[in-house]
Formats: C-alpha cells, structure tokens, sequence
C-alpha cells in the first residue's frame, strides 16, 4: 500500500510529542490515515489527520515531554543574555553611548506620535462620523474665491427639503462674544466676558457626540432664550450648586437666558469648542435673515444616508440652490455676475467633519483654530529619521566593533555554535539594548513633555496607552527596532571565518568601513537638514515679528469691549489721554491683526466693485499707531463734517484706478449711504493682517459715521518706562468709568505675535529635534574616534614618541570624518532648501534663503564634533605614551 | 485496591487492552471502542488514557513490529498487567455485590 500522508501535520506532531512516544503515535496516526483516504477520500482525510495532530496538542501528551529540547534552547537564551549583559558591563562607555541614544530616539518618536497622533484624532469619536459632512461654499468675500467654511441660514432647510440623500442637518452660529451676568442667591452680581458663545439648531446633541450630564439633550436647545453651558462654566458661575434651571443676562439688551442643559467638558480633540450654546432661537438674526444667501455667518452640517458619497453629492448642491441665490441678490439691488467677476462659480462642497482639523488651512474654521496635516507629516518624517539615526549608531558602533568579539565568534564556531545560534546572540544582545533604552527613555519623555508644554504650549496626553492593545503595539514595534537594529551586526559578525579571526596574523579590520561610511554620513545630513531647517523657520518667525509693518506695534495696549463705556467713552479717552505715562490714547472699531470686517463698495463713475475691510476711527488713531498719510489729511478733532468723510489706503486707490493725489475728494458709493462719503486722505499701506496675506485695500471711517460696525476698542500708545504703573492707572480709569464691565486688555505687540503661533510651535519643534539629533549623531562618532583612538593608542604613542605635534594626530584620526562631514552638509542643503522654500511659499512676505544659514549649522555642528572628539583625543595625547607602548 | 483510583473511560480502556491480549495498541482499541460499544472516542484520549495507566501500573508496554500501513512505525503494544487485572475483577465483583442489593422486580404504581 502506498501511504502518503502530508508532512506538515506530522512535522507538527514531532515538534511537540515526545520522542519516545512519537513513533507509536504517528504509526497510529498515519493507519488511521491510510483508512480515512480510502473510506472518506483524500481531502477529508488530510484534514482529519490535521485535526487528530491538534487533538494530541494536548497537556496529558505535552508533559510528557522531558523537556530535554526545551531545557536546553532556554539555558542557551539565557546563556545569550548572560554574555550580553557581560559585554554591556565589560565595555560600559560603548552601552551607554548606544543607550542613550537609543533612548532620545525612541523618546521623541513616542512624543511625537502622541502629538500627531492627537492631532489626527479629532473628531473621530462622533457617532456615524464617516457621515457627517461640514458644507462649504465659495469665499465670496475674498475677491479670489476660494473655498470658506461659513454658508448662510436658509441653506440647511433647503437641504432638507431638496436632497433625499441628507439624514439630517445641523447648524451652529457664532453670535460673537457676550458680556454675561448672574446676580446669585446673596445678591452679588458675577459679570464675566464670554468669547466662547456659539448658537446651535435643536438638534446639535444628536448630531454631535457631546453628553449633557443635565438636561435633556432632545429639548435643551428647542426654544428661544434657552443656554447649554459646560461643566467648567457652570462651576464659574454657580459653584457645586444645581445649574439647571438658572438664568443668567446675556448681551447688552441684558437678555435673560435659562440654562437647560450642563455638558461635559469638552474633549480637546474637537474642531470647536464652546462655553456657551444658545439656541438658535435665541439668536434672532438667524431667522431675520433666512431669505439671505449672503448672510453666511453659520457653519451647516449634514449627516448623508448610509452608502452617500459626499464627493458626488456636492456638484448636485451647487446647480440647485443657483435660483435662490440669484433671488437674494435681485432682493438687494445687487449684480449677481458682477459680484461673482473673478470668484468662481459659486460652489457648494461637502469636507468630511473628521479632516477639518487637518485640512483646512485654505477654507479655515469658523468655529476654532485649525491644525495642518502638512505640520503633522513633517514631524512624523522627522521622529523616524531620529529613531533612524539612532538604530545606525547601534549598527556602526557594533561592526565597528567586531574585531573585539571575533575572537568570541572564532571558539564558539570552532566549539560547533551554528550561525543561527551566533545570530541568536547579537539580536538578544540588541533586543535587550532596545528594552533598556525603551525603560530609560520613561524619564527622557516626561522631561520632554515638559520641555513642549513650557516651551512650545502643547500638552501632550498619553491616555492612549493605557490600553492593552496599545502596550501590545508599543512591544511589537520595540522588538521591531532591537530586531531590525540587530540584522546588519549579526549578518556580519557571525560571517566572520574562525580560521581567519584566530589565526596569529590576524589582523582584525575595524567591520565594513564603506558602509558605516555611508551611514555616518546619513546621519550627519539629516542632523544638518534639521538645524539649518530650524534656523531657517526661526529667521522667518524674527522676520514676521519684527518686520516694519507700517505701523508703531510696541507699546501699544488694547482695551477691548470699549463700547460698554457708551457715551462715557470719550471722556475716558482723554482722561487716560491725560495720564503722564500715556502719549495717545485713540477709540476704534478694530486694530491691526484682527481687522475682518468687509464690505462691498464701489467709486464714483466707475463700475470697479472691491470688497474693503472696513473700520472706523477716531482723529487719534493715527499719531497713537504713528500711521503714516500718503496724501491728503487724516480726520480733525472737532471737524464734524469729517463724518462724511473717509480715508482710504494706497492698494485701495490703486485697485480704484487712482494715484493718491487723484483719490483726493473722489466720492465712494455704498448702498444706503447718503450722502456719499468722500475720500479726504490715502494712507500708506500698513499690514493690518498677517503676513501670510498680501496688504488689502482698507477704508477708514469716522466714529460716528452711520455705518454698521458698534464695537469699540481703545487704543493707548505708552511710555515703556512706568509702564506697569501705567496699565494700572488705566485700569483704576476704567473701574471708575465702566463699573459693571470687566477691564480686558491686551498689548499689541502680543496679539499680532499670535497670529504666527502655528508657526512658532512648527519652529520650536523643529528647533528641538534638530538639538536631538544632533546629539544623537555626535554621540555616534564619539563612539566611533573613542574606539578608533583606543585601537590606536599605542600608534599614537609611538609617534608622540617620535615627535608628532598634537594637531597632527588629531587630523590623522579625524580625517576621514572630515570628509564625510563636509559630503552630508551638500548632501542636506538641497533638501532643506526645497522644504523650506515650500513652506515659504505660504507667505506673502518672507525671508530668502541664504548660503549664509547652511554654513552656520555646517560651523555648528563641526564645532561641537571638534569640541567632543577633541576631548576624547586629548585624553589620548595626554598619557605619557610609555603607558601605551608597553601595554601587551 | 482502591477502585477510585480508576476513572470510567480508563476502567473501558483498561477493558480493552484485557480482551485485545497481544494486540492492543492506540487505533485497535479506539476500533474496538467502535465495534463493541458502537462509540467514537479520540483517538489522542486513548493515548493519553493508556499513558496514565501504564504510569498507574496497570499496563505495561513495548514497541511491536512495523507494518506497512503504518509507513514502516511501530506499534506500541500494551498488555495488561496483573494488577490491572485484580483491579478490573474487583471493580466487577464490588459492581455486581452492589446489583445483588438491587431489588429484582418490576416497580409499578
């Protein structure tokens, strides 16, 4: 009979039966299999065989092994582990070299994942997050289109009623900051300014996943006059008392809202967040303007039916709502097409909730700040080229090294150790390294999280890892690294023939010298990609903070929520005017960075229609910010005619086809303004908005022009010395004037600096990797010339000897380094270059790219290296060579 | 003895290797299982059963010749010892004594 039973099942069956009884039982086995083939056939039977193999994996047959196999693999793991701690001890310098730069490496890659990692995990916790859909449309107000985040009211019911495809919608509004009051049991009366106020349609908490600890979530929001406040707001205002039920008075018509719901705090990881929900019947501009398409001020979500693809749905959204779009404009007067001239089509398009964090740099958030996906890749990148640079330290330090273990590898060879169990060796060794580093980095990370949330004000959170799944993978990827880091050395080591490492005329040759040569110089690039990366980040960070920017921005302090002062304000103003510390004090609607109000507006005899960001000012606006006129004269203190009359800056006389001497009494137009404001003055072009924009036409009004706008700043330019006990001689001011509204200030020069926060993190984190990896390769060629010097120590006591001058040695062991350090500093410019350039683009206004900053960190980093490599030769040079000659 | 000392399916196995004498071994007993009591039993419990017995001291074994069927594997015979003999007796007689007591009608109501 031909029995032919399948090997693999069998195979199974030695690795685990112990051998005195495997003969009988796979005799068995296969009879049972010889019968089976012809009753059942052969498939059947193969599996059957397969399964009665599993059935004898059982602890009745496996203790009967004598473990005599098992016994001796683990005294050989052991053994392993034994010598590998032996050699870490016996060459203590090279383990904590690797150490320690295993340790940053796998420090910053955790850190940084944990960065990125939050930042890719907003909104992911939103049931049925894969159908939510922000809707945006065309920037309308931008004069090159452009996608934006805010759409108008009607458009959430038109969905409704128009896309069979869309669940459900949502809308949230953003009715700006709220002076809020609340006089509690004992009479005392709390007033708090609250920026955090968004209104938001009934249902908001079935949409978004946000749990109400009180209140019902159904019929928090369902009526006018009604607040959802969160657990950290509530507990402002009302204490560890009940929430529910309270009123408090909102808003300057002191609108007595009730609070209806309590929510959680809300989670950081969310594209918005909010002190305050009104209803959104409590905002009654909301439903005033639900004929208005213009009026985008909300920002609409929709939740698709199951199996919708958003992509699709969005080139049906524009087509249908074309007829009530065109409706809005007939209803106000205005020219549809011309209004649209160089904007586009206007679009609609759906952006799933979950990349609004990430990618909205150009479409924006009108609810929050946004992050940008570009930032979370770069860093990323960066922490695997550390983790990387750090892993070739372990490589070359090791072959490197081989020469000292090769006598080690020669008698275990010759005693019968096959390659397998000499690579067994060193990837116990560098596993064991990796779990080292893994525990010593504990302390490196929590010094580092320090660092990012002192330095650079991000928290990290690590809550993360608390699950098993995640510890798992923290264990596999470890394992991963110490493997990965341990294939070169053992592939080398263990090739090595005994014959010719013991042989008496050996000469051991220091490991594979090309490619620790090409590493070294890998990791030299990238250390000097990322500092003159930094460098570069931070020279355009000094430019933006600092460059002339039209305007006079230090010492200038801002007190914001001015028109609560009401008819007071101007004796205010020259009260604090009149303070010896205080040169001018000016009231405003806005100052420079955060000047957002548009219009459209249009000029006398033309029919050029510019959007222009708009602001009223007061006669002393411009020696308080030291604006500079083009021509023409700026606003006079008691001049009332100048109520009619405006002042416009260069770009905007320009975009009007004027020079700034024409624009002088020209008339502008704007609708249901009469009579027409006349230009009296064109200003010089100052950057009112960031640097990231080009400087946009600007129009000046007067305090008291009739047209829309009633906030209120003040601004109050003062003397840098005395300056404390000046802000606080304005705060007693308007104590004294504003009673029942908080003083809130803020100094210019801070507010304009924040409009580059996201690049200032950007830089400090870049800045901060750049030192850590520089650290880790310098700790690397320490290694390398340490060992180098230690082989060649009785070499250079022999020339000591023969009158070597010290600069002579140093040069003889540094040269080839030399070399490949000046190839890696080539090697990194172009890629920097390309970076940076890249990400400079985003400016409109930006430093150039230097020679003069690549040779900076090539001298920086040179210099280090020269300073902790000579250290290690000075030790050499300063033994009397006798020591080295006679060693042996 | 002490006729705890014997589980049920290990007083079948035992059974087994009694009535197949010279030629007991893993896959004749499970047939036997199958042929006499008309019941399928793993033929890894077998094993194991007679493992524990021979550690019992109740069988003894020793390698048996080769066949072809079994790719040239010997088999692994075990016989019976005279203590698995006295055992199983006794376990019979302790059972029958206790059947005696059994009243021998028919209960009916």
């Amino acid at each position: 009979m031909n029995i032919n039973p399948p090997k693999l099942p069998l195979r199974l069956l030695h690795w685990f039966c112990p051998t005195d009884l495997v003969e009988s039982v796979e005799g068995d086995l296969v009879e049972q299999y010889g019968l089976d083939v012809n009753l059942l056939g052969l498939r059947m039977a193969r599996f059957r065989l397969l399964m009665n193999v599993l059935r004898f994996f059982r602890w009745g047959i496996i203790s009967r092994n004598h473990f005599t196999m098992l016994d001796f693999r683990t005294a050989l793991l052991l053994n392993h582990i034994k010598i590998a701690f032996r050699n870490y001890r016996r060459y203590f310098g090279y383990t904590l070299t690797n150490l320690a730069g295993l340790a940053v490496g796998l420090a910053v890659c955790f850190v940084i994942y944990s960065y990125t990692f939050q930042q890719l995990s907003y909104d992911s916790f939103h049931k049925d997050i894969d159908r939510l859909y922000r809707v945006n449309q065309t920037n309308i107000w931008s004069p090159e289109g452009g996608l934006m985040s805010s759409t108008a009211p009607p458009l959430a019911q038109e969905i409704l009623d128009k896309m069979p495809q869309v669940d459900e919608v949502t809308r949230i509004n953003t009715p700006g900051s709220y002076e809020v009051r609340y006089k509690n049991e004992s009479e005392d009366l709390m007033i708090f300014r609250e920026k955090n106020v968004f209104a938001a349609d009934s249902n908001f908490f079935s949409f978004f996943e946000i749990p109400l600890i009180a209140g019902d979530p159904n019929k928090a929001l369902n009526g006018t006059n009604q607040v959802v406040i969160t657990e950290k707001t509530a507990a402002k205002y009302f204490g560890s008392g009940n929430a529910l039920g309270k009123i408090l008075i909102i808003g300057d018509q002191q609108l007595p809202v009730v609070v209806t719901g309590v929510a959680e705090d809300l989670p950081k990881n969310m594209h918005f967040s909010f002190d305050f929900l009104l209803s959104m019947a409590s905002n009654p501009a909301v439903k005033n303007f639900n004929w208005s398409w213009i009026w985008t001020q909300v920002v609409t979500y929709v939740k698709l039916a199951p199996g919708t693809s958003g992509k699709k749905l969005s080139a049906q959204f524009s087509d249908v709502f074309d007829p009530q779009i065109r409706a809005t404009f007939d209803r106000i007067g205005m020219d549809y097409d011309g209004f649209m001239k160089n904007k586009g089509n206007w679009k609609f398009a759906l952006q799933p909730v979950q990349d609004i964090h990430l990618y909205s740099a150009e479409i924006g958030n009108r609810l929050g700040p946004v992050g940008d996906i570009k930032i979370v890749r770069i860093l990323q990148i960066m922490a695997v080229l550390i983790l990387i640079m750090a892993v070739i330290n372990f490589v070359n330090l090791s072959t490197a090294r081989a020469n000292i273990r090769s006598k080690e590898i020669g008698v275990k060879k010759t005693m019968g150790a096959t390659v397998y169990n000499l690579a067994g060796q060193f990837q116990t060794e560098s596993i064991l390294m990796t779990l080292m580093a893994a525990i010593l980095s504990i302390p490196v990370i929590v010094l580092l999280s320090n660092l990012i949330s002192t330095r650079i004000g991000i928290a990290l959170s690590y809550s993360y890892v608390g699950s098993g799944g995640t510890l798992f993978i923290i264990g596999f990827i470890l394992l991963g690294i110490g493997v990965v880091a341990g294939i070169y050395p053992s592939i080398y080591l263990t090739n090595l023939k005994p014959v010719s490492v013991m042989g008496k005329q050996h000469k051991p040759k220091d490991g594979n010298l090309g490619l620790r040569n090409v590493l070294v110089t890998t990791q030299f690039a990238i250390s000097l990609a990322l500092l003159s990366g930094g460098l570069l980040i931070t020279r355009q960070l000094t430019y933006l903070t600092h460059k002339d920017l039209g305007f006079d921005r230090e010492n200038v302090l801002i007190l914001n929520n001015a028109e609560q002062l009401n008819d007071q304000l101007a004796s205010f103003r020259s009260e604090v005017a009149n303070m010896p510390g205080v040169l001018h004090a000016s009231v405003a609607m806005d100052i420079p960075g955060s000047m957002n109000y548009e219009d459209i507006f249009m000029s006398e005899g033309s029919d050029i229609k510019l959007a222009i960001s708009q602001i009223k000012i007061d006669p002393y606006f411009f020696p308080t910010l030291n604006l500079k006129l083009r021509s023409g004269r700026q606003f006079q203190i008691d001049n009332q005619g100048d109520v009619n009359h405006v002042i416009i800056n260069e770009t905007t006389a320009r975009l009007f086809d004027w020079t700034p001497d024409e624009a002088i009494n020209k008339k502008i137009l704007y609708p249901d303004m009469k009579p027409d404001p006349v230009v009296i003055g064109v200003v010089k072009d100052f950057h009112f908005q960031s640097l990231y924009e080009n400087i946009s036409p600007l129009i000046f009004f007067h305090n008291d022009s009739p047209i829309f706008g009633d906030q209120r700043v003040v601004a109050v330019k003062y003397n840098q010395a005395n300056a404390e006990k000046t802000i606080s001689q304005v705060q007693s001011a308007w104590d004294r004037f504003g009673k029942q509204s908080p003083f809130e200030y803020t100094i210019l020069d801070d507010k304009l600096n924040l409009l580059y926060d996201q690049e200032r993190q950007l830089g400090a984190f870049v800045n901060l990797l750049s030192y850590l990896s520089i650290f880790i390769a310098i700790l690397g060629l320490v290694g390398l010339v340490s060992y180098t010097v230690d082989r060649r120590r009785r070499e250079i006591g022999i020339r000591k000897v023969l009158g070597a001058s010290a600069s002579s040695i140093f040069l003889l062991v540094n040269r080839q380094y030399f070399r490949l350090f000046v190839i890696s500093l080539v090697l990194s410019i172009p890629f920097t270059w390309w970076a940076i350039s890249t990400w400079l683009k985003d400016f409109a206004f930006h430093i150039n790219i230097s020679w003069i900053t690549f040779a900076w960190s090539g001298i920086i980093v040179m210099s280090l290296c020269l300073f902790s490599v000579g250290l290690l030769i000075f030790r050499a040079l300063i033994d009397s060579p006798i020591l080295a000659i006679k060693d042996e | 003895m002490n006729i705890d000392q014997l589980g049920y399916f290990e007083e079948q196995v035992l059974t087994m290797v009694a009535i197949l004498g010279e030629d007991a071994y893993g896959n004749a007993i499970a047939e036997e299982f199958a042929n006499q009591l008309n019941k399928t039993v793993n033929l890894s419990s077998v094993h194991v059963t007679l493992y524990r017995l021979e550690d019992k001291g109740m069988v003894k074994s020793m390698m048996g010749g080769a066949t072809a069927v079994r790719g040239g594997r010997r088999k692994r015979i075990f016989t019976i010892s005279s203590a698995g003999l006295n055992t199983l007796r006794n376990l019979k007689d302790s059972r029958e004594q206790l059947w005696k007591l059994v009243p021998q009608f028919k209960i009916s109501y």
